[in-house]
């Protein structure tokens, strides 16, 4: 059947380019693109954050992938469209995508601009050449966003697009590390409180369709010029954070660290199961000044990963300081005492007494009735220890293990 | 089972000389079967021979037929003669050769999308590989909603829903349209006027989206009886259709009685009340135990019919359960399929309607069907009438009618009913503006390609026109979408929009019992008001209208409130003016202000007024088309000015009630206003408007025919037996002993002028 929106490329008539005086912009691979190369030295710096940081550390974000597979730093992809629209509707297309990949030297940024909607299979063809040999794509919401959005593009203008095999979305690791901070874990947050960048007369998002549409009407892309340059910035700021996170991986707690991210480190490195690094990151948090329920996050974390790492004593320690100091974790260390006093040393006065903090912690209905039923239990127990022992005193303690109920 | 025989013979004793006004009785016809072809599928036909289906009815057979050749078609049979089988059986029969086939249901509403579902779940349920249908609508969580979109064998939706989030997102829902084999448009007769142009549009949006992903999908159309079904469907979806009309389902004996409640007092023209008239058929149906449905005209006459119904059988007045219910919208969903249910399985022994239960919602059929006043339309009168006669049982069908003019117009001429055609639905998809605004929507799902059409309507000046304004953007032959707005966000399909207002019943735990469009709430739910739900009486505390919400608790009052609108209506635009003899009549573009004044208490049975109150309410603003018809100078000097006035008030009054018979609306569409002195013109005005917003070009209609419609008031005026005014036609006089007598001369010196002289365009 004929596509009547999209004409035959050899029918196409030559477009006539954009105007782009001024600007350091050549004509793409095909017509109907410009393209951008700006080669960013190893030195470079974006905020904090040297490029040499990413370079240097990307095998760490082989964690990150879904095979773990160590990468090199030439295979990743980092990618970024800017579109027509966020709605998911049927017009909502790329019209600018940057990208960039590490080669000789330092980083290439690649910025591809399409300045004939009629020309999108050239500019997913493009993004295809850019990724060729390329292992991972990173993005920076781009599960949600970009993959699908190229993905559906795909189909809809009936062309292939092969994209790298890994696909690491920044955004996951970045809440993970930076929610319980930030609150905001938005690119542009992120860039001023993790990367200390700040951007000056930066392009609002919500009105870059806008410029693209007044381009298309004008054929004047100087105006667009704002929005390339935020493009490029979301890459290289992309590229810089994914520094950060591979530095955390290589090194999880840095003296200088701010305790809450130590915190969230260590959280991160519980689930991967790096029990000892994540202790480290643990006793960093602590070291620094945490609000309480934090602390006894922190404590609760610790303790954890002494019990993984055979250290029964010191983690009820540490238990005891969490369940001191309140809150969700807190609750948990005093459950979990609870039952070490109970069936690890038998010793029902101290069970009771935590049983009693726990209870003291509990904010659901739930969380009470199943305390108040191990607290009726407890007293019993104890109740009958104290007659048995009255008449016939010696005798073995029951020992079963601690066990998560 | 109840005794018809027994009711319709006492009727016949009992009535009063006249009352009787048309008495037809439709003979029983027989069933008529078809046969299910050899290639049905066993799976289908062993569900369709567990429901008692072992012979399809004639128009069944032909439907499959049919559509097994390819065919687009239009079904139009009578209420519950298993229209919905007729596209139930082809879908799952194609379904069940390819599971990767797809199918969409297009219903005007959602309580039938919802009914829908049920006999579609009910029929596939024994099938193996499972069918799976869904609804998609508002209501449609978002976690369903992807679940729809991937593995839906039959979406089933609501064209507004078509609009506004399946077409323009159509790239989510491509394993749809892909394999889009049937469309199905229930209730086609719905989609008129400009709604019925909007959605024609929609249909034509949604197949440009199909070719596009390489599907073609066959239509199957149902229609209540209208003139022109198979004409209105090949405009709809703009495609040839054929017709499918011979019901094969078996029906009874059906007396269609014309009931004119007896004269109270022939000199003033005041007939019995209808009310009284109905309440008294309906106990005569019950007490033999005869299921009765009563349709009444307003969701007000609904709750005073069940009100009164419940007395008089001695019923609590404020039972939400029993065996005397109410319906209308308003009514929770939950309630509504309570009732339906009631009603299917015989619990429920008489409802009292509005149009609401006109449509194909599943209740079965009824044993007598009692329409309270003309439902306006021919089309809606049979709708109505459908809903009784169950299987090969006898049925009636009583129309009382009212005092309006309308309504003695129909008891005295019974054949414009019995021998006229339906009214014919209208749609006008070139309407500029509609079109435009679907252009858009369209450009926006797929680009158009130079020379490309709208379904063979060409658009290619409307897409130079976008591109001017800066909408579309032209380039190497393709015409791109190019500015940030949604389009779809900006076409509304039905005029009446608005928030709905909550209600809020705070008698003993806070609860909601229903829901009302935003101008009528002006009316029946500003503070004091008495509000009738299900015949409970409500008194409303506090109305918030910034949170759209009424607070209402229960009481137990002996009257009801009934609300006074101040109209002031002010010309924005005249887009024709044409003289005619002497008179000039305008079409153009009007504002209305209604600020709700005062509210009247009016004693429940007898009507007497007992109170008043003030309405503290904003005014409701509207614009929409209006056409009006100035008095020329010399005519108007020829009367004392009070008698212009009182002649004009009359016309008012009298002339919405002959919009149907002009333009397919219900009388309650049209509404008149008189200026004594215009404030352009300085003359006597009279104004016919459409009463939604932005107009539904009703006034357009009623424009192009004012002499037939002052000739029709001329001849009912000098036709009425009164003396000087009633109900039936110019109104009741009270002050004015001249207001007919001057009506009627104004209206003659106006035909005079008009039909002696030549039409001027302006």
């Amino acid at each position: 059947m004929l596509d009547p929106s999209y004409p035959s490329e050899c029918d196409a008539p030559p477009h006539a380019p954009a105007r782009v005086t001024d600007l350091d912009w050549a004509p793409g691979e095909e017509s109907g693109l410009l393209s951008r190369d700006s080669l960013f030295l190893d030195s470079y710096r974006y905020g904090s954050v040297a490029l040499s940081d990413f370079i240097q550390r990307t095998v760490h974000l082989s964690h990150l992938t879904a095979q773990r597979v160590r990468l090199d730093a030439n295979q990743f992809v980092f990618l970024d469209l800017e579109t027509t629209g966020l709605s998911g509707s049927a017009n909502s297309y790329p019209f600018l995508v940057g990208m960039a990949r590490v080669q000789s030297g330092g980083l290439l940024v690649r910025q591809v601009f399409l300045t004939s909607p009629t020309r999108e299979p050239a500019l997913l063809r493009s993004i295809q050449s850019f990724c060729a040999g390329a292992q991972a794509l990173v993005t920076f919401n781009g599960r949600a966003f970009d993959v699908p959005l190229l993905r559906s593009r795909a189909t809809f203008i009936r062309s292939q697009l092969a994209l790298p095999e890994e696909h690491i979305d920044l955004l996951n690791p970045a809440r993970r590390l930076w929610r319980a901070r930030l609150r905001s874990c938005a690119l542009t947050n992120l860039e001023r409180q993790v990367l200390d960048e700040w951007r000056a007369g930066d392009v609002p998002s919500a009105l870059i369709p806008e410029f693209y549409y007044r381009f298309l009407h004008s054929g004047d892309a100087m105006p667009l010029q704002p929005v390339f340059e935020h493009n490029r910035r979301d890459v290289l700021a992309m590229v810089a954070l994914a520094g950060v996170i591979a530095r955390i991986h290589a090194e999880p707690a840095p003296p200088r660290m701010h305790p809450q991210d130590a915190l969230s480190v260590g959280n991160l490195l519980v689930q991967a199961g790096q029990y000892d690094a994540a202790a480290t990151s643990f006793r960093r948090a602590l070291l620094g000044y945490l609000p309480a329920l934090a602390r006894s996050e922190a404590f609760w974390g610790l303790g954890r990963c002494l019990l993984q790492l055979g250290r029964n004593d010191d983690a009820r320690e540490v238990f005891l300081l969490a369940a001191q100091i309140g809150g969700p974790c807190g609750l948990q260390a005093a459950i979990w005492l609870a039952k070490f006093y109970e069936h690890r040393l038998v010793a029902y006065d101290e069970a009771i007494q935590m049983t009693e903090r726990a209870l003291a912690l509990s904010s659901t209905e739930r969380a009470r009735e199943s305390l108040g039923h191990r607290l009726r239990r407890l007293r019993g127990k104890r109740y009958r220890v104290s007659s048995r022992t009255s008449r016939e005193t010696g005798e073995t303690r029951p020992s079963s293990t601690v066990s998560e109920e | 089972m109840g005794n018809i025989d027994t009711v319709l013979s006492w009727l016949r004793q009992t009535s009063p000389e006249g009352c009787l006004a048309a008495w037809e009785t439709l003979p029983p016809t027989p069933a008529c079967y078809g046969t299910w072809p050899t290639t049905l599928d066993h799976r289908l036909l062993a569900t369709l021979q567990d429901r008692g289906i072992e012979h399809p009815y004639s128009h069944q057979a032909e439907a499959f037929a049919r559509v097994a050749r390819g065919e687009n078609i239009v079904v139009v049979t009578p209420t519950a003669s298993g229209k919905s089988l007729c596209y139930n059986v082809p879908v799952i029969q194609r379904l069940l050769e390819k599971p990767q086939a797809r199918a969409l249901y297009l219903f005007p509403t959602k309580a039938l999308a919802q009914d829908q579902l049920a006999e579609l779940r009910g029929l596939c349920a024994p099938i193996k590989p499972e069918i799976r249908a869904f609804t998609f609508d508002g209501d449609t969580s978002a976690a369903a909603r992807s679940a729809v979109r991937r593995s839906g064998h039959i979406v089933i939706t609501n064209p507004d829903m078509l609009h506004a989030s399946i077409l323009p997102h159509h790239t989510s829902w491509i394993k749809l349209f892909e394999s889009l084999e049937f469309v199905i448009v229930d209730e086609l007769h719905t989609y008129r006027g400009v709604f019925g142009s909007h959605v024609s549009h929609v249909l034509r949006r949604l197949q440009r989206i199909c070719e596009f992903y390489g599907s073609r999908p066959q239509f199957i159309c149902s229609s209540a009886t209208i003139a022109n079904p198979q004409e209105h469907a090949h405009q709809l979806i703009g495609q040839r259709v054929s017709l499918v009309d011979n019901d094969g389902s078996p029906r009874g004996a059906k007396h269609f009685i014309i009931y004119n409640p007896p004269l109270v007092s022939a000199d003033l023209g005041i007939r019995r009340s209808t009310f009284h008239e109905a309440i008294r058929l309906a106990e005569a149906f019950l007490r033999a135990d005869v299921q009765t449905i009563l349709f009444a005209r307003s969701r007000l006459s609904v709750e005073l019919l069940l009100t009164y119904l419940r007395r008089s059988l001695k019923l609590a007045p404020d039972e939400v359960s029993g065996p005397v219910r109410g319906y209308r919208g308003g009514y929770l969903p939950s309630q509504r399929r309570e009732i339906e249910a009631g009603l299917r399985s015989g619990d429920v022994r008489a409802v009292v309607s509005t149009n609401a239960l006109e449509l194909g919602i599943d209740i079965g059929r009824l044993q007598a069907a009692v329409l309270v006043g003309y439902p306006g339309s021919i089309t809606s009168t049979w709708q109505q009438a459908g809903r009784a006669g169950r299987g090969r049982e006898a049925s009636a069908v009583i129309l009382i009618a009212s005092s309006t003019a309308l309504d003695q117009f129909l008891a005295t001429h019974p054949g414009y009913l019995f021998s006229g055609t339906a009214e014919g639905a209208t749609i006008n998809p070139m309407n500029e503006l509609i079109l435009n605004a679907h252009v858009k929507c369209s450009a926006f799902e797929l680009p158009f390609a130079d020379g490309e059409a709208l379904q063979s309507i060409k658009v290619e000046q409307m897409l130079e026109g976008l591109a001017s304004a800066y909408i579309l953007h032209h380039a190497d032959g393709v015409w791109h979408w190019a500015s940030e707005k949604f389009p779809a966000a900006d076409v509304n399909l039905r005029s009446a929009g608005i928030d709905n207002v909550v209600i809020v019943d705070e008698t003993r735990q806070v609860s909601v019992i229903g829901e009302m469009d935003y101008p009528s709430s002006l009316t029946m739910l500003h503070e004091g008001a008495i509000y009738l739900h299900e015949g409970r009486q409500f008194h409303v505390n506090r109305y918030d209208v910034a949170e759209h919400k009424a607070y209402v608790h229960q009481v137990n009052v002996d009257y009801y409130t009934d609300a006074e609108l101040d109209v002031d209506l002010q010309v924005m635009d005249i887009s024709e003016s044409r003289s005619q003899g002497a008179t000039v009549r305008s079409l153009g573009e009007i504002a209305i202000t209604i600020r709700p004044s005062i509210y009247k208490k009016i004693r429940l049975e007898t009507h007497e007024n007992v109170g008043w109150g003030p309405i503290h309410l904003p005014a409701f603003d509207m614009h929409t088309s209006a056409t009006w018809l100035a008095l020329p100078a010399h005519i108007r000097a020829e009367f004392p000015s009070n008698d212009v006035s009182s002649a004009l008030s009359g016309l008012a009054s009298m002339l919405p009630q002959l919009a149907p018979v002009f333009a397919l609306c219900d009388p309650r569409d049209v509404r008149a206003h008189v200026e004594l002195r215009s404030r352009i013109g300085q003359a006597p005005t009279l104004y016919l408007y459409d009463a939604v917003p932005s107009g539904i070009g009703l006034a357009a209609c009623l424009h192009a025919h004012w002499d037939e419609i002052l000739v029709a008031a001329r001849d009912i005026i000098r036709r009425c037996p009164c003396s000087a005014g009633c109900p039936a036609c110019v109104g009741p006089s009270t002050f004015y002993d001249r207001r007919k007598a001057s009506a009627l001369r104004i209206t003659e010196r106006i035909l005079e002028e008009c039909l002696a002289g030549p039409i001027l365009s302006e």
